[in-house]
């Protein structure tokens, strides 16, 4: 692979129009998606901007002093409504059964026989982690406090799966596109019969990955950007993400398996899309590279990811519940659970760490794929 | 020295070539056989991009498959069907194709801008290829095949879409270029290769028909192609192969063993060789 190379097929594929176009689209959905919200829910911004700003004065620990403190502040509705939210809260996760909350998502989820069981040693092993939590006292974070609910789930759910799947798609459709290029523009012959010849794919796949990845991350920046813009959080990000305001339902309190602030978090996740995007990537490329066309490397691909998608939730209705727990073993399944990797993970995962070991299985059987499609495409013939 | 040996290539379970047998050693070979006849397929495998179903393909005894990008590097290739990036000029397209021969960029600078030079494209070097004609890109095709200077130059129907001058100016460039390496090229015009070729492939059901020197071809209808004028009528064993106005009006060539009422005798040509090879049809 040579530089040089690599450097050419950058530059022919963003002489296409499609690619700055669809990046500068990803990039308007996210001011969209984030300008949106932060419209609608302007009194939950200005709650949020003076929680972070009296967290300064008061501290971040709630407690007797925090309440003293609030009460001390001069008298307006935002300090009314923060003083109630956080009046006589508790650590939640000292004597916190994980057992339970796994017992009970068995039982609402309706999980049965072996996999049930699998949840169950999990819960039990995930009980260390929140005797971690609650010497830590995290569950006392104010963090957003009472706008917590609102806020978190849109920035780690929303715009995260948005950025993530933006990332991820973009990905495929530079991959895809860099392998069926030269049969569009009808140039594969004259190509394909140089010195470099059909290992030209290899520069083709470095440079749209490298084009994936500097997009993926300047749709993170860019969104992150405009979101810290737009919520003034200052010390929040620095407070836990576990704290016990941000509560999901049918997930209960956000435990996760190793203490995170929000902004650690927030960077866990989207360094974790990173590598999806890589993942993702190169299945695309071996896609277009086997299938021989663009399109039907497409096509295929979102057949196998749509199947994958449907088969997972459909075993879960079914009650095939060990076919339930092997989906989540694929990057699709992964991707679907963002906001929610590192935690518990519910009943989606069987071990701590599930997403490092799904993504590092992924990204070496991507790999592979890859230099699997290589080899037979270098022994296909050109028609 | 380049050899086929015994190559076959099917297409599924249609034979396109089958047991080919060849071998090239400095000069022109022209592949000359009617539409179908096999000459892309066989032009193709020299340049590795379609893969023998049997049989193997040898430089200086060593199998080009096994060579790999090192054979690549020795040939300059012309597809049949030149294909081009439409924003591309011609200067950045020859500077793409450097990069994919691995060359170096100083050296493939001079040669890109002599070798467009040669083509006589210098004027229009640095403009899209969008608004080019056909003849252009065939032209800039042409270029890009002798960029490294190969040792093997493969043309596929070079010509096509050449007006008159440019086609006598290719025809004079690649009889210059032949004097070190091999050129082989395929056409349907016996016009482009009558003068310039050493040998003359000819491919017949799918089969090697011959490899000769043209003179030798011709010589094989000597004495039995004919002229007579238009409306006469042959004998069964006569075959008619090409019209023409001559002087006295519509003349009719005709092949025939035995000199028909009022023929007369002409020389045979590469045109009448062809014309007499695949008379019926034949591919
Ligand atoms: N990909 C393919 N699949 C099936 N048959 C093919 C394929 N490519 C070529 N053929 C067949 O193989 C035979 C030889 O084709 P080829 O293109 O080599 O002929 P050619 O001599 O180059 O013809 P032309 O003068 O029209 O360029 C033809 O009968 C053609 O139909
Ligand atoms: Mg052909």
């Amino acid at each position: 692979m040579s530089g040089a190379l690599i450097k050419w097929e950058l530059k022919k594929l963003w002489s296409l129009p499609m690619v700055p176009i669809f990046l500068a689209l990803c990039l308007g959905l996210d001011l969209f998606a984030a300008g949106i919200t932060w419209y609608e829910q302007r009194d939950a911004a200005e709650a949020a901007a003076y929680i972070a700003d009296v967290t300064g004065q008061v501290g971040r620990r709630m407690g007797p002093e925090l309440d003293a403190a609030l009460a001390a502040l001069p008298e307006r509705p935002l300090r009314d409504a923060l003083a109630a939210s956080v009046a006589g809260k508790k650590d939640v996760y000292e004597g916190y059964d994980a057992a339970w909350t796994g017992e009970d998502l068995i039982r609402s989820f309706g999980v049965t026989g072996p996999a049930a069981d699998l949840i169950r040693a999990k819960f039990e092993k995930f009980q260390a982690s929140v005797d971690a939590l609650a010497a830590l006292d995290v569950s006392l974070d104010m963090a957003a406090a009472y706008v917590t609910s609102e806020l978190y789930p849109h920035l780690l759910m929303t715009l995260c799966r948005l950025v993530t799947g933006e990332g991820l798609l973009f990905a495929m459709l530079l991959a895809l596109y860099a392998a069926g290029s030269e049969r569009v523009s009808r140039t594969e012959q004259t190509v394909y019969a140089t010195r470099r010849g059909r290992a030209v794919q290899k520069s083709k796949w470095a440079a749209s990955l490298l084009s994936a990845l500097g997009s993926y991350m300047l749709l993170c920046l860019v969104t992150v950007g405009v979101f810290a813009c737009l919520w003034r959080l200052g010390p929040i990000w620095g407070e836990s993400v576990s704290t016990q305001f941000y509560v999901l339902p049918f997930f209960g309190y956000f435990l996760t398996w190793r203490p995170f602030t929000l902004a650690g978090y927030l960077a866990a996740e989207l360094a974790l899309g990173l590598g999806l995007v890589v993942v993702f990537h190169s299945l695309a490329a071996a896609a277009g590279l086997l299938a021989g066309d663009m399109y039907r490397g497409f096509l295929a691909l979102f057949v196998l990811m749509a199947v994958s998608v449907a088969g997972t939730s459909m075993a879960g209705n079914a009650g095939l519940w060990g076919l339930y727990l092997a989906g989540f073993f694929l990057p699709t399944m992964l991707w679907m659970d963002v906001g929610t990797w590192f935690t518990h993970g519910q009943i989606d995962t069987l071990f701590r760490d599930q997403e490092l070991v799904v993504l590092g299985l992924w990204l070496v059987l991507a790999g592979l794929l890859f230099l699997a499609a290589c080899r037979r495409f270098a022994r296909k013939d050109v028609v | 020295m380049l050899s086929v040996e015994n190559v076959t290539k099917k297409y599924g379970s249609f034979t396109a070539l089958e047991d080919i047998s060849l071998t090239f050693e400095r000069g022109v070979y022209g592949l000359l056989a009617p539409n179908g006849a096999g000459k892309t397929t066989l032009i193709k495998m020299l340049v590795t991009l379609l893969f023998p179903t049997g049989g193997v393909i040898r430089w200086d005894g060593r199998d080009i498959l096994s060579m790999g990008g090192d054979w690549r590097g020795m040939v300059g290739y012309l597809p049949q069907q030149f294909g081009y990036y439409k924003s591309c000029s011609p200067r950045s397209f020859m500077a793409y194709m450097a990069a994919l021969q691995c060359m170096d960029r100083k050296t493939a600078r001079p040669r890109i801008d002599q070798l467009l030079d040669l083509v006589g494209l210098s004027d229009v070097r640095d403009r899209k290829m969008r608004a080019f004609s056909g003849g252009m890109l065939q032209r800039v095709g042409i270029a890009q095949a002798m960029l490294t200077d190969p040792a093997v130059l493969i043309l596929d129907e070079p010509t096509a879409g050449l007006d008159p001058k440019e086609r006598v100016r290719f025809r004079n460039l690649i009889h210059s270029l032949a004097s070190d390496r091999i050129v082989i090229l395929s056409t349907h015009i016996v016009s482009d290769i009558e003068t310039i070729a050493d040998r003359i492939v000819l491919l017949r059901d799918h089969k090697l028909y011959a490899c000769d020197s043209p003179a030798s071809i011709c010589r094989q209808l000597a004495g039995k192609i004919y002229a007579v004028p238009a409306g006469t009528s042959l004998g069964p064993g006569d075959l008619p192969l090409s019209e023409y106005q001559g002087e006295a009006g519509a003349m009719v060539r005709v092949f025939s063993e035995a000199p028909p009422a009022g023929a007369a005798a002409v020389t045979p040509g590469l045109e009448d060789a062809f014309l007499y090879i695949y008379r019926d049809g034949q591919t």
